[in-house]
């Protein structure tokens, strides 16, 4: 087999990965603004000009470790959980949601003010949607602890 | 005669009495030792130090990294660039095409399998990543970067014995002790030889040591040569086969034994000599440089490779010989080994990796949490947030700014400390403790308490912009002269850097240019205690008293606090505390200690966002203007910071990916002839030119509102009228009434009305 087609071969296994890959939240790809790789307007500058950065994109990775997170709490196993959400933390620090999940880990294991300020930061890190809302649920159902 | 015999035998007896006595005294010593040798050398035998681990590099599709990098990185990790790639621990660099084969590792959380990769690298992030396994994100094994060690300076690198080549076990027993595999801890056979060697020279000089009493010797006893101390060792080494087994032994000799000095440092057990003569794991040295660290074990110094390579060289095929003779090694083998060079690697390039800044947080970090004791004892893995390639950067920019300011000023004495962290997690991956990052002296990041000047001046500003129906961004306030009586019946009058008075300024604009006396007046009016609550809010712990110069930053604080503070600002007002640490893993591969992400909220995000917008103003219009072209269009908040006489100086800020706050001085305290942003600010902006990825982040939170307003007197304004300028405001704060422009006669009239009013 030449290095081609070995390397097709190695692709296949990707690609039918790439395709399983399921979002966590519903979420239109085009929808969500991308941040990553555009610099931010200088000072002076209008942002009412510029598309207002609501939430940062995620690499699907991020999205790979939110699922397995997902995976790991229905698995019983919260703190695996929590350390594939911290995981997709360190590579994406300003997507919103992996603020939240963690914030739910945190509720489920009686941190209240951990839960509340994890979703706060979700909220303020640009949670849109359904996201949001659940956010915004989380930090009044924590604060009634 | 049955009194004869009576004496006799009370004789008798007396002389059993004074041999059970000795017995029972003799017994004790050696429970005694016994039980030394047991507690030490279980306790020894583990007593590897924590190893120290970095970052991992994640690896993912649209992952930050250029080619350059990632080859820094594989040969950090002591990755072999070869043609055709066949064994783990190697890689292959074609263009932009990046070829690896992992060796695979055990995280805090997860199990990292082998895999053989292709990375493709387009623009400075992953494009393609295909992994036989088909996984979409990976982690590379992490860089060993340190041990963690009590109070000496030993340093280690633990191998197992598995990890150990055959051959260098081989040549190690050839060389010091061929009969280590049948003797019972001492050798008779030697000893005798010792002996008559030392009856002709009238002396004790010749060792007739074992492996087990070497290893006994560096454990336990001086290297004086008395009689009772060679007794001792030999009871000791008895004992210790007794215990253990001969692999044990060898293992922990393998550990143990001193194999150079680099500096303080000095160089234990195999494992790190040959990351520190050869940059490469043990496991992955050819014979000739095994049989030269077997060399080494004779005298390290003696046969240095670096001071003395032909008597190295000559001794290291000695030990081939040797090996040859005792038929440990084969012929052929040895004879083309002979033929090799001594291959060391530069000496720079051995002590590239140590990071004595950042190891010593770490260790402070650990101290909280550990006993000395655990530290030392169980070989633990302790995983943090280091960013070698972060650290690099930072090194180089530091010591380079400082250079050129060598040339130009007399001022070789100047110093610096850095500190970099991630905004949103809090996890700190640079420490630079001086300009030399390797020579682990005085950590100024985590030591030098240095007034900070005007880097608390954000604290003074963000206090105002809590209270939004008093202050917004366009407030004008007072930059006049400013007098405080204090209650001593002093006067404090701060100057401002230019000497001059600015008359009214907009808040923003205060901050921006750094003004003492506007500063000053606003932190006085609206209350020292005030602001001083609002650093302890931002994380430094202890409250400091609320003087009138806490205002201009008449407070010694560590670089490591400062770093505290702009994080919790570059973080939107989250507090997180800092962390070197990420999880702590026991020697079975257990979670022992994780250190979860904390946030909390403490302050709201409308005052944090017209904060941060200050500090973007500063880099804009401000006293950091200078990075509009150190940085071009690349979006930071920072602040400057400059005390009294030059002593200082000081640049602390972020991007949207990292935050780094840097200082320069001298550490008798004298002028260094640089302001925050002919000194610091340079190295800052040279370290986030080279690595920061993603500029600061504009996402107002929703009750803000963008209002153009004048940039003289903050009134309301339109995009389209000359001398404006754009600003957020908490809706309901916004200015309500709208000048219309002023253009043309307009404008000369208005000039006359000024003059008129101030007559």
């Amino acid at each position: 087999m030449n290095s081609f087609n070995k390397f097709a071969v190695m692709c296949l296994p990707w690609v039918l990965v790439a395709c399983g890959t399921i979002p966590t939240q519903p979420m239109d790809e085009n929808k969500r603004p991308v941040v990553i790789d555009t610099p931010s307007e200088p000072v002076q500058q209008s942002p009412q000009e510029v598309p207002v950065d609501s939430a940062a994109k995620a690499p699907s990775a991020v999205i790979y470790l939110l699922t397995r997170a997902e995976q790991q709490v229905q698995n019983g196993e919260p703190e695996a959980a929590a350390s594939s959400l911290e995981r997709a933390l360190r590579i994406a620090p300003r997507f919103p949601e992996s603020y939240y999940r963690l914030g739910e880990l945190r509720y489920q294991a009686g941190a209240y003010n951990q839960a509340i300020s994890l979703a706060q930061k979700a909220l303020r890190l640009g949670a849109e949607g359904i996201l949001r809302r659940q956010a915004q649920d989380l930090v009044s159902k924590a604060s009634a602890h | 005669m049955s009194i004869i015999t009576h004496n006799k035998k009370s004789k008798l007896a007396l002389w059993w009495k004074l041999l059970i006595v000795a017995s029972v005294i003799a017994l004790m010593a050696i429970i005694y030792i016994d039980s030394t040798i047991r507690a030490t050398f279980t306790g020894k035998k583990w007593s590897v130090p924590a190893t120290v681990y970095a970052r991992p590099l994640e690896l993912y599709v649209g992952a930050p990294l250029t080619v350059q990098d990632f080859k820094t990185e594989l040969g950090m990790l002591g990755y072999r660039f070869v043609y055709r790639i066949e064994n783990p621990g190697q890689a292959r660099i074609i263009d932009n095409t990046v070829n690896i084969y992992t060796p695979g590792f055990q995280f805090s959380d997860d199990f990292e399998p082998a895999r053989q990769v292709a990375v493709h690298i387009l623009d400075g992030r992953v494009s393609q990543l295909v992994s036989n396994d088909g996984a979409q994100l990976l982690r590379l094994e992490p860089l060993a970067i340190g041990g963690i060690y009590p109070s000496h300076h030993e340093d280690r690198l633990l191998v197992k014995l598995s990890e150990v080549p055959e051959s260098l076990q081989n040549m190690l027993v050839a060389v010091e002790d061929d009969r280590f595999y049948s003797h019972f801890g001492i050798s008779p056979r030697g000893i005798v030889r010792a002996l008559i060697a030392n009856i002709k020279e009238g002396g004790i000089s010749q060792g007739a040591s074992t492996l087990t009493q070497q290893l006994i010797k560096n454990y336990y006893l001086s290297s004086e040569q008395t009689l009772t101390r060679k007794a001792r060792e030999a009871v000791m080494a008895l004992l210790l086969e007794l215990h253990f087994s001969k692999s044990e032994i060898l293992e922990g000799y393998i550990n143990e034994v001193y194999l150079g000095q680099d500096g303080p440092r000095s160089i234990h057990g195999f494992g790190l000599a040959s990351q520190y003569y050869f940059n490469r794991p043990l496991s992955d040295l050819s014979i000739e440089r095994q049989a030269l660290l077997v060399a080494l074990v004779r005298g390290a110094s003696y046969y240095n490779p670096w001071r003395n390579p032909a008597r190295a060289l000559e001794r290291r095929n000695l030990v081939l010989d040797i090996a040859v003779r005792e038929e440990r090694l084969d012929i052929d083998l040895a004879e083309k080994a002979k033929k090799r060079p001594l291959g060391i690697g530069g000496t720079s390039a051995a002590s590239n990796r140590r990071y004595p800044a950042y190891l010593d947080l770490v260790r402070r970090q650990l101290q909280r949490d550990y006993k000395e004791e655990d530290l030392n004892s169980s070989g633990l893995a302790i995983f943090t947030h280091f960013d070698p390639l972060v650290q690099m950067s930072a090194e180089s920019s530091l010591a380079a700014n400082i250079a050129k300011h060598a040339s130009s000023e007399k001022s070789n004495e100047l110093q610096g400390a850095v500190v970099i962290t991630r905004p949103n997690t809090g996890a700190v991956i640079a420490v630079l403790g001086g300009k030399d990052g390797r020579y682990a002296g005085f950590n100024r990041a985590l030591d030098a308490r240095r007034p900070i000047g005007s880097l608390l001046k954000p604290a003074v500003y963000l206090t105002a912009l809590e209270q939004p129906e008093r202050y917004t961004l366009a407030t004008p306030i007072s930059d006049d002269e400013y007098r405080l009586q204090l209650p001593n019946g002093d006067q404090w009058a701060p100057k401002n850097y230019d000497l001059e008075d600015h008359g009214d300024v907009l808040l923003y604009k205060a901050l921006a240019h750094s003004y003492n006396q506007a500063t000053a007046r606003l932190g006085n009016t609206i209350g020292v205690d005030k602001v001083v609550d609002t650093v302890h809010r931002l994380g430094v712990k202890e409250r400091f008293p609320a003087l009138p110069s806490v205002t201009l930053g008449a407070v010694d604080l560590l670089p490591i606090e400062v770093a505290q503070i702009y994080q919790t600002i570059s973080a939107d007002g989250f507090y997180t505390p800092l962390m070197a640490i990420n999880a702590v893993v026991g020697p079975g591969g257990q979670l022992l200690t994780s250190y979860p992400l904390e946030v909390d909220k403490r302050f709201d995000a409308a005052s944090i966002y017209m904060l941060s917008h200050a500090m973007q103003a500063v880099t804009h219009e401000g006293t950091a203007k200078s990075l509009e072209w150190l940085l071009p269009d690349f979006a930071v908040a920072g602040k400057t910071g400059t005390t009294n006489d030059l002593r200082d100086s000081w640049f602390a800020g972020f991007s949207g990916d990292m935050m780094a706050v840097v200082w320069l001085g001298n550490d008798d305290n004298t002028s260094t002839g640089l302001t925050g942003s002919s000194g610091a600010l340079r190295v800052w902006a040279d370290i986030i030119r080279q690595r920061s990825r993603l500029p600061i982040q504009n996402l107002p939170p929703e009750n803000i509102k963008m209002v153009w307003v004048d940039r003289e007197t903050g009134q309301g304004s339109q995009r389209s009228c000359t001398n404006t300028v754009q600003l957020p405001f908490l809706v309901g704060t916004e200015p309500d009434q709208e000048i219309r422009c002023q253009q043309g006669a307009a404008k000369v009239i208005d000039w006359f009305k000024k003059l008129v009013d101030k007559m």
